[in-house]
């Protein structure tokens, strides 16, 4: 992820670079950020659906996929070009082999209040209950959308459970699919149709803005056009908070005053590019980590990140931080109650 | 390459070591018979086709229901409900298990009828249901996993202090036996279930594991009580079927007719439990119960071309190897192929793949399955020598063997994560599994026939008893390394947040 160290600039703007393949790929994607001078990546594990819509796999039941997420910080600028680079050395341009995007950030960088359109793309995400997942996933492929990967996740607005006697937290599933602008309304139209957003508390939607997108497949009625000096306003910030793993409630606990309620946890791992020169094992050993998503107004986000540079947890094998995405639209009444 | 064919090169990658050492030894020191070698040849293709679309099916049809059906179960605020459900279900799907039906004929020959076959298929099933709700009430109260085994294996070694020694061997047999291709994955899915539900503060993922290993030792409390009750002690003699047969293809589809109505048996409960419990409280649409039904069907058709593959292919082979090894009367070569056949097997057995792919799924992938698949490879490797070294040691015996390695194994449980606590119970279930019994105890069992001094009762009975403890060690091992890795690793980060965190000063 981001050095420490560049977080202090302020000068440049920062991008997430995410990377999906399928399980077992992951490993390739690795030596290549390894080479470019990457130590660490943060990755997610993920369930998805075929990104071509293949008749036979869905007759089989082969259509749901393993797959891996992979995130790395970077500079725009650096961005850009290890993009183009993924997609020569992973052919990324044919079906089925991946896709790599970048997402900006607001935070650290400078994205404030606007932003300008970069790519005719969109991320949409969805968070749910984790009993509703494979309708969910059912749902969207009937309606011809394809490219969703499910991330299994908690919630961390708990319950009692009856007979622990204690607070668990609930199952949730966070969904992501990227998708052309054009196809974004009708997308938040079904679901919220479908789910009951508006009115039950059952998902909240967020979307984020993509700059650039590479192994995605275009369908030739997608309308890809967009509008470069018609910003969009960002209405809020979907503030992404890691820390060590099992230390989420505790961050949580701490930010809660701020008036932060309702976040998603979703187990992640730093995985440990460099070989493990010092330990007893030949691999590197990667460290389980906690993400912490949490929809926030942008000055509750300011206040998130501020309160976290001030913490400091057992076991972590790097400062925490939080980083901003822009948020352009939400739906769900989870949604709007986070502080203006 | 789709995941299809990631799956069947990932196995033909695991099970072509086993090949090539079995070729290498037929070429050089321990030639085969033409019919047994064909016969372990095809045996070979049929696990190669097999065991990949088995392992796609449990991925998509028993695996969802385990989880399902404990999230169920989970939910009812009813505490004996819960614990009657975990009965119902532990009962169930043992006593559908074959390798057990087998075990029980095979103790009712050894006791001369002194022990009822039926009987202690009830009891181990019995057995088995009892300790899965007790596995689920450890996830309900949060009860540490070292501190319950600790518990049981006090519980053990009391009852094993007032049986024959050889039943200790038979009561682990029926452990290995009941932990099965079908029951692995869905107690496995179960106990993953069951933790995702009563996730919490302070307790995340370490629930997902352990239900195979304390389910495991109801079958052995059940053994060890049923002996301790009978008096009798093992008296007769097994009569290990050599299958004389010209035509090598024959010989080995001869084995489908009883394997399919074998795969069927242990996979129903599973079904009727889904659709029981589907009926009543889930509801899913049409979409996943086709799904699923898809994935039982592969899961079924993969389960009987692996079984049919190793039960007329390999049984035979291995215990000729063992049989040519020891003719040899070179034991350190007995002893060293014992080893490495431990080794090599297990990336063979189905039951390993479904384990260490759930434990990259609950630890994000920071745990590899390929690490713990490697610690249990050698701890195998480890067992199957030290069986050797038992039937070659005519005064090494069992419990010199199991008693310290129990004892080890509650110590070491107590300096190494939870998790890694969970892993290694169930990487001992898992290991005994069908490749054990199809390939390490023939081995053991054709060695033992060429010895004067073995007895191919009691020596083979052992190699269960082992198998199903030496991996504990190793991968508790394997969680202790991890711990000091861990530690070195935060240590290390402390000083470079502090070195950072004084720079900005």
């Amino acid at each position: 992820m981001i050095n420490y160290s560049e977080l202090s600039s302020h000068d440049d703007t920062y991008c997430i670079l995410g990377i999906i393949v399928n399980r077992g790929q992951g490993k390739k994607i690795f030596q290549f950020a390894r080479r470019i001078g990457f130590s660490k990546a943060n990755c997610l594990l993920g369930e998805g659906r075929s990104s071509r819509s293949n008749r036979i796999l869905e007759f089989l039941a082969l259509d749901e996929v393993d797959k891996e997420v992979i995130l790395l910080g970077v500079k725009s600028q650096q961005g850009q070009e290890m993009l183009s680079k993924l997609e020569k050395e992973f052919n990324f341009d044919k079906p089925n082999k991946g896709i790599a995007f970048m997402m900006p950030v607001s935070y650290p960088g400078t994205l404030d209040r606007e932003y300008v359109p970069e790519s005719p793309y969109v991320n949409v995400m969805i968070i749910l209950n984790e009993n509703v997942a494979d309708d969910f996933g059912n749902f969207v492929q009937e309606h011809g959308f394809s490219g969703l990967t499910m991330i299994k996740a908690r919630g961390a607005a708990s319950i009692i459970h009856p007979l622990m006697g204690i607070q668990v937290e609930s199952a949730k599933v966070v969904a992501m699919m990227i998708v052309p602008r054009s196809k974004m309304e009708h997308l938040i139209y079904l679901v919220s149709q479908r789910f009951n957003l508006a009115t039950e508390n059952t998902g909240v939607l967020a979307v984020q803005p993509i700059s650039r997108l590479v192994g995605i497949v275009q369908d030739e009625k997608d309308d890809l056009s967009m509008n470069p000096s018609a910003p969009e306003p960002i209405i809020k910030q979907m503030v992404v908070a890691l820390v060590p793993h099992g230390s989420a409630e505790e961050y949580l606990h701490n930010v809660k005053k701020l008036g932060v309620s309702g976040s998603t946890i979703i187990h992640s791992r730093l995985a440990n590019l460099s070989p493990n020169s010092e330990g007893l094992l030949p691999i590197g050993i990667d460290a389980e980590e906690d993400m912490v998503i949490t929809l926030a107004s942008h000055e509750l986000a300011s206040k998130i990140r501020h309160e976290l540079s001030r913490q400091t947890f057992e076991n972590q094998v790097e400062k925490p931080y939080a980083f901003s995405f822009p948020v352009i639209r939400t739906e769900g009444i989870r949604a709007e109650g986070f502080g203006e | 390459m789709h995941p299809v064919l990631e799956k069947f090169k990932e196995i033909f990658i695991s099970v072509i070591p086993i090949v090539a050492i079995v070729l290498l030894l037929h070429f050089t020191i321990a030639p085969l018979e033409q019919v047994v070698l064909a016969k372990f040849l095809i045996g070979a293709l049929f696990i190669l086709l097999g065991m990949p679309i088995f392992l796609i099916g449990v991925d998509i049809s028993i695996t969802p229901i385990g989880e399902r059906i404990s999230s169920s179960l989970l939910s009812i605020s009813r505490l004996w409900k819960i614990l009657l459900g975990g009965l119902v279900i532990g009962f169930l799907v043992t006593v559908a298990e074959p390798d057990l039906h087998i075990l029980g004929r095979q103790v009712t020959e050894v006791t001369a009828g002194g022990i009822n076959s039926g009987l202690l298929v009830m009891l181990v099933s019995m057995g088995v249901g009892l300790l899965v709700a007790v596995a689920l009430v450890r996830v309900l109260k949060i009860i540490p996993l070292n501190k319950l085994m600790t518990i049981i294996y006090i519980i053990i070694f009391i009852l094993a202090f007032f049986s024959d020694s050889e039943f200790l061997a038979i009561a682990f047999d029926a452990a290995g036996s009941t932990t099965g291709s079908i029951s692995v994955p869905f107690l496995l899915a179960l106990s993953v279930g069951a933790s995702n539900l009563t996730r919490s503060k302070g307790n995340e993922e370490t629930d997902s594991f352990g239900m195979l290993g304390i389910a495991s030792t109801g079958a052995i409390i059940a053994v060890l009580l049923q002996g301790a009750f009978s008096n009798t002690g093992l008296t007769g003699t097994l009569d290990l079927d050599a299958s004389v047969g010209e035509n090598a293809f024959a010989s080995v589809l001869s084995q489908v007719v009883t394997v399919s109505f074998e795969s069927f048996l242990s996979l129903a409960p599973v079904l009727v439990l889904f659709f029981v419990v589907n009926f009543l409280r889930l509801k899913e649409s049409k979409k996943t119960i086709r799904t699923i039904i898809i994935g039982t069907v592969y899961t079924y058709v993969g389960l009987v071309l692996f079984l049919t593959g190793v039960n007329g292919g390999f049984i035979d082979a291995s215990r000729q190897v063992g049989f040519q090894l020891a003719s040899l009367e070179m034991e350190w070569v007995l002893v060293l192929m014992g080893v490495v056949f431990g080794i090599v097997t297990i990336p063979a057995e189905p039951s390993v793949h479904v384990l260490t792919n759930q434990i990259e799924n609950e630890t994000a992938g920071a745990i590899k399955g390929n690490t713990v698949l490697v610690a249990l490879s050698l701890g195998v490797g480890l067992a199957v020598g030290l069986s050797m070294l038992r039937i070659l040691i005519p005064g090494l015996q069992l419990w010199h063997i199991l008693l310290p390695g129990m004892i080890l194994v509650i110590f070491l449980s107590y300096f190494i994560s939870d998790i890694f606590v969970g892993i290694a119970y169930d990487s001992g279930g898992v290991a005994a599994g069908t490749m054990t019994a199809t390939f390490l105890l023939p081995y053991a069992q054709g060695a033992a026939e060429y010895m004067p001094n073995a007895n191919v009762v009691t020596d083979g009975f052992g190699v269960i008893a082992i198998v199903a403890l030496i991996p504990l060690l190793t991968v508790e091992l394997l969680g202790f390394i991890y711990k000091l890795t861990i530690r070195r690793q935060n240590k290390k980060a402390a000083k470079q947040i502090q070195t950072i965190g004084e720079s900005d000063l």
